[in-house]
């Protein structure tokens, strides 16, 4: 199964969740969000969320400053 | 020059501009709720207020550090250890001395209906996630709508959440649905740049969305600030979100 993961083509297995493809790519899950195809998986969502073949995955920094 | 004249000449530049034509009574009129005084919310309030919103509620504890000015530009090295607050207040007078302005030293339940009385957008430009969450949810709640913009490093984030709309909420969610768990952000490092492009591109949206010229709905603007690069992303809802999670029960 291929997807597009932070603008990188990757081959995953099937039935893999957000949670455990960021596990894979060493990504923790502290400050950051998710958008799959441009929209946001929201975070209470990202363990249960399953990627698809094709999906465009994006991780960005959470930033709290001002 | 007569009064009129002279307002006229002020927004000259401004209102050559179809989106700001005629638009100066609005903006006059408007009230802005602005938390935090830092690196954004000092910047943001002068162009605000330079533009003509003339009602503001200004919100901050702090005193200026000597860390803080290369960043906070309504401060300079002379106001280390004296209130954001007062400070802020001076600069804003003196560059237009018809603002209305009242001042929070903090805010919290108990005085957030007089911070946010009146007013058509409540600022979040504070500078943790705890003080952003509490006021995004006081907010939800009072169905007042909210700006979040945060920076830090070299990264910045910026979303109205017109939260008076109600199903705006239920297509969309709020900013918890957003941030969810995340654990308290460690501070960062910032360039007094980074801080003044994010503040800058707040004051920009809440001068469309005062003016009617802002038509699009849960947008989250990801800035890459070292690339130069803006994402967007559409915010979704999380159903069983703790703040808002009461609007999508009956949800289709």
């Amino acid at each position: 199964m291929q997807i597009v993961f932070n603008n990188n083509r990757l081959s995953i297995v099937s039935q893999l969740t957000l949670a455990e493809l960021l596990q894979q790519q060493g990504i923790a899950m502290d400050a950051i969000a998710v958008a799959v195809d441009n929209d946001i998986v929201p975070r209470a969502k990202i363990k249960d969320f399953i990627v698809q073949d094709g999906m465009v995955v994006d991780v960005f920094t959470l930033v709290a400053g001002g | 020059m007569d009064k009129m004249n002279h307002c006229n000449e002020r927004y000259l530049r401004q209102a050559m501009l179809d989106e700001f034509a005629n638009k100066q009574d609005i903006l006059a009129n408007k009230k802005v709720a602005i938390a935090g005084l830092g690196g954004l919310g000092g910047l943001c309030s002068y162009l605000l207020v330079g533009a003509g919103v003339l009602k503001i509620n200004i919100a901050d504890s702090d005193v200026i550090e000597l860390s803080n000015i290369h960043r906070q530009i309504l401060f300079n090295q002379q106001n280390v250890g004296v209130s954001k607050l007062d400070c802020a207040i001076r600069e804003l007078k003196a560059l237009d001395d018809r603002v209305q302005i009242n001042s929070f030293a903090y805010i919290d339940e108990n005085n957030f209906t007089q911070f946010s009385q009146d007013c058509d957008l409540v600022l979040d430009l504070t500078d943790n996630i705890e003080t952003r969450r509490k006021l995004s949810k006081l907010c939800c709640q009072h169905a007042i709508d909210f700006v979040h913009t945060s920076v830090a490093a070299f990264n910045g984030i910026m979303i109205a959440f017109p939260y008076s709309d109600r199903d705006f909420i239920r297509k969309y969610g709020c900013y918890e649905c957003l941030v969810g768990d995340t654990p308290k952000i460690k501070p960062q490092g910032i360039t007094g740049p980074s801080a003044a492009m994010m503040a800058s591109a707040c004051a920009q949206l809440v001068l469309l969305l005062l003016t009617g010229n802002y038509k699009e709905a849960g947008k989250v603007y990801l800035y890459d600030l070292k690339n130069f690069s803006i994402k967007q992303a559409k915010l979704s809802p999380n159903e069983n979100c703790p703040v808002c999670g009461g609007f999508h029960a009956n949800s289709i």
